[in-house]
Parts: structure tokens; C-alpha cells; sequence
């Protein structure tokens, strides 16, 4: 596909991008925690794969690969703005909140993964957690960041970061323990875990 | 090539590498119970038209070739983009599994810089070499020429400057051999040397002065004048006139 993109089919890159989207977008919006913002990064995700396609070296997926683009260009726009724009400060009941970074669509999943149950109260503190956990992975030193967010929020697996990383397998492994002991600190340091 | 990503399991403790105590080890697991919760809790999907719209973002751009994103870069004259570009080119140029599209004009360029490269290079170089092995370090002093000389070394003309060397003839003949000739300049050999002396004036001094001329002169010889001329012989038809000095003349 990649190759036939690279001969000059044009057209073939909308099948990349309409089976690599969901992922995509996905793994923007557990870092952004904005619809429209994880949307626009993976746009600007597939638009800088679509230029550096010449530069892949074709020794693993193609979506690990957009995965790690996308992951740094959500990072990046994460950093760009105040942290305080992930938290819903809506209280419960208030309609005429000040908007936050949350949209309809991330608080239906936060009701879909409570059964289903639509309590404003647990929404409200599931919301906030999930909050606090993106600013303390957001908040990690790199490499343990990078890591991170592609094995829980790109969803791949510790091989294929090492290939997409040119490191170690054991290095990878190294990095992803110590992270993860370092974001329990800093979940603690803000009372959620 | 382009083969699927599957989503990996759950969490495992043997995803972690070095020794991690219990207590440690329960920690990490608990975050990473966390990390997978928010990830069950985030499960959405894009927008309709999402696709459309990153098409169209795409049709703007120009076809992916990385000479084309060194070109580009170096039109924004982002230094950092132009090197990473060329280490982009470097790569596709030497490794395979790409279009030979893509391939040709990146090993085209590969091969300009590294010529450039080695050119500029070697003229660097010839031109260090060049300063460090002068052969006189010493600067040689610079003549306040006129104009007109080219060649800063002036070079004495031999007809300017006197013989040093006395030339030893001090030639018998002319050492008072009186010749009958009379010609006393006879021996006087125009020379090539201009000295004062040169027109010819005989010294009066019979030595040479060897301290004027490199070559001695020739001392005078005596002139003929000195000699007493022979009196004309009386004929025999002629009477001996009396001297003047009156000898006995009527005696007999």
C-alpha cells in the first residue's frame, strides 16, 4: 500500500488512513483529552507521514509507526496549552460551566465504562481522574514518557517500540518500569492513587 | 510491509525488566491498572468525514519524496530541517525496499553533496598545506621599487664596477726597455675598463700605481729626443765651416 502510494497512487493513502483513523485518534484524545483537538493532531499525524513516506524503512507496521507521529504531535499540542484545560470544572448540575477540555463524546465513554450508569457525581470524579492521570503521564521525563503513552495509550506492544525506537528490547522494558513507578509517584503526589 | 498492529494484552509483570521488589512491583502494576482503565474509558471513534478531510489536507502537499523535503527545507532556510532531510535522503539512498522513484533521485543527490563535499574539501586542504609548508618563513624585505622594475633583486652591472683583482703584468716591457720606436703609447691597450686614465694621458711616474688601476700602466719609456741626433755629414765638394767656438784658426 505504502508502496503504491509512493509510485503515485494518491488514492491509495485514504485506505491507510481510514483503517489507521480510529487508532489514531484514539491515541490522541487518551493524551489530549479533546475530541476536536485529537482529531486536528491526527490529521496533522497523517499529513506528516504522508510527506515523510519516503522515509519509512518498512520494518514494522506502518500504524506503529503513524502511532509514534501522532503520539509526539499530541504531546507537543498538550504541552502548548495549561493543563488545567483537560479537567472538567464543571460541578454537578451546573450547566453553564466554563467548558473544559472534556466534549460529549469523552463523558459518554466515562458513562459506557461506569455500565452504563449516568450519576453526575461519579461521572464528575471519573473525569477528573482520568484528568489527573494524562497531566502525570504528560508530566513524565522523556524516555519513560514516550514509552508510556505507546504501550497504554497507542496500545503497542514492547517489540514494536523497540523497532520503532531503535532501542533495546531490554532498554524498552527498563524504561517502561521505571515510568510507570515514577507516574505512581507523581499520581500520589496529587492524591489519586 | 504495511501488515496490522494487533493490540496487546493486558499488562504483565514480565513486561518489566531488572529486579523490582514486591512492593515495587505491586506499584507498577497498580499505575498500570490505572493506565488501562483510562484507555477502556476513552474508546471513541472519529467523526464522519474525518478521512475526507485528511484527504484533503493531502491533496495539498506534494508527492512524499525526501529530496523534495530537503528542497523545501532548505526554501525556508531551516538549517536543523536540511540536515535532517539529507540524513532522510542518506537512508533511503542506502538502504532498500523503496521505490526505485524514490531511490534514483536520492542516490543522485548523495552523490552531488559527497562530490561537493569532497571537492571543497580537498581545496580547503590544498590551500592549509600551501601556507604551512612555505619553504622561507622569514618575509622577505619588499624594495620600495620604482614603477617600472619588476624583478626586486638589481642585478650589478659588470661594466660599472672596477676589476679588484691587479693584473700581476707588470709587464717587462714595460719596465724601461727602451724602445726606438717612439711611440710610447704603443703598449697602451685601449681597455674595456673606464677609468679616468683612459683617454690616453701618459703618467709621469715610470711606477704604476696599482691602487688607481687595477692594471698597471707602463712606465715611460725614454723618448728619442734624449739621443743625440747624428749631425748631418759634410759633403765632399763642401768646405768644413769653422765652429763657432774659434779653435786655432790661422796658425799654421
Amino acid at each position: 500500500m505504502v508502496a503504491a502510494v509512493l509510485a503515485g497512487d494518491a488514492d491509495a493513502f485514504r485506505t491507510l488512513v481510514e483503517r489507521e483513523s480510529r487508532a489514531i485518534v484514539r491515541s490522541c484524545y487518551r493524551i489530549l483529552g479533546d475530541l476536536h483537538e485529537a482529531e486536528d493532531a491526527s490529521q496533522e499525524a497523517f499529513v506528516t507521514a504522508y510527506r515523510a513516506l519516503g522515509t519509512w524503512r518498512g520494518d514494522g507496521p506502518f500504524g506503529a509507526w503513524l502511532a509514534r507521529i501522532a503520539t509526539r504531535i499530541a504531546v507537543r499540542r498538550a504541552a502548548r496549552r495549561r493543563p488545567v484545560a483537560w479537567i472538567d470544572p464543571r460541578p454537578v448540575g451546573d450547566d453553564g460551566g466554563t467548558g473544559g477540555g472534556r466534549d460529549v463524546v469523552g463523558d459518554a465513554a466515562v458513562a459506557s465504562a461506569l455500565g452504563g450508569s449516568p450519576d453526575p457525581a461519579q461521572l464528575a470524579v471519573r473525569s477528573e481522574r482520568a484528568a489527573a492521570i494524562r497531566t502525570a503521564v504528560a508530566g513524565l521525563d522523556e524516555p519513560y514518557r514516550e514509552v508510556v503513552m505507546l504501550r497504554f495509550f497507542s496500545e503497542m506492544s514492547l517489540a514494536e517500540i523497540a523497532a520503532q525506537s531503535d532501542r533495546p528490547l531490554g532498554t524498552v522494558k527498563t524504561h517502561l518500569h521505571r515510568g510507570l513507578l515514577r507516574l505512581r509517584r507523581a499520581l500520589e503526589s496529587e492524591g489519586v492513587a | 510491509m504495511d501488515e496490522r498492529r494487533s493490540r496487546p494484552d493486558r499488562f504483565r509483570p514480565d513486561e518489566m525488566d531488572g529486579e523490582l521488589t514486591a512492593g515495587e512491583q505491586a506499584e507498577v502494576m497498580a499505575t498500570a491498572r490505572e493506565l488501562e482503565w483510562l484507555a477502556a474509558t476513552d474508546d471513541i471513534t472519529p467523526s464522519t468525514g474525518f478521512a475526507d478531510r485528511v484527504m484533503a489536507a493531502v491533496a495539498a502537499e506534494p508527492m512524499p519524496r525526501p529530496v523534495r523535503a530537503a528542497a523545501s527545507a532548505a526554501r525556508r532556510g531551516a538549517l536543523l530541517g536540511v540536515l535532517a532531510a539529507f540524513g532522510d535522503i542518506w537512508r533511503v539512498a542506502t538502504t532498500g525496499g523503496r521505490p526505485l522513484a524514490v531511490r534514483a533521485p536520492a542516490m543522485a543527490l548523495v552523490v552531488v553533496v559527497l562530490a561537493a563535499t569532497m571537492g571543497a574539501g580537498a581545496l580547503g586542504v590544498g590551500a592549509l598545506s600551501g601556507l604551512v609548508s612555505r619553504p622561507d618563513p622569514t618575509p622577505t624585505p619588499v624594495p620600495l621599487a620604482s614603477p617600472g622594475l619588476e624583478t626586486p633583486s638589481p642585478v650589478p652591472s659588470p661594466s660599472l664596477v672596477p676589476s679588484p683583482s691587479p693584473s700581476p703584468s707588470a709587464s717587462p716591457e714595460a719596465s724601461g726597455s727602451p724602445e726606438a720606436s717612439g711611440t710610447p703609447e704603443a703598449s697602451e691597450a685601449p681597455e674595456a675598463i673606464e677609468t679616468p686614465e683612459a683617454g690616453g694621458t701618459p703618467e709621469a711616474s715610470g711606477t704604476p700605481k696599482a691602487t688607481e688601476r687595477a692594471t698597471p700602466r707602463p712606465t715611460m719609456t725614454p723618448r728619442p729626443t734624449d739621443t743625440p741626433e747624428p749631425k748631418e755629414t759634410p759633403k765632399p765638394g763642401e768646405t768644413p765651416r769653422p765652429t763657432e767656438s774659434g779653435s786655432s784658426g790661422g796658425g799654421a
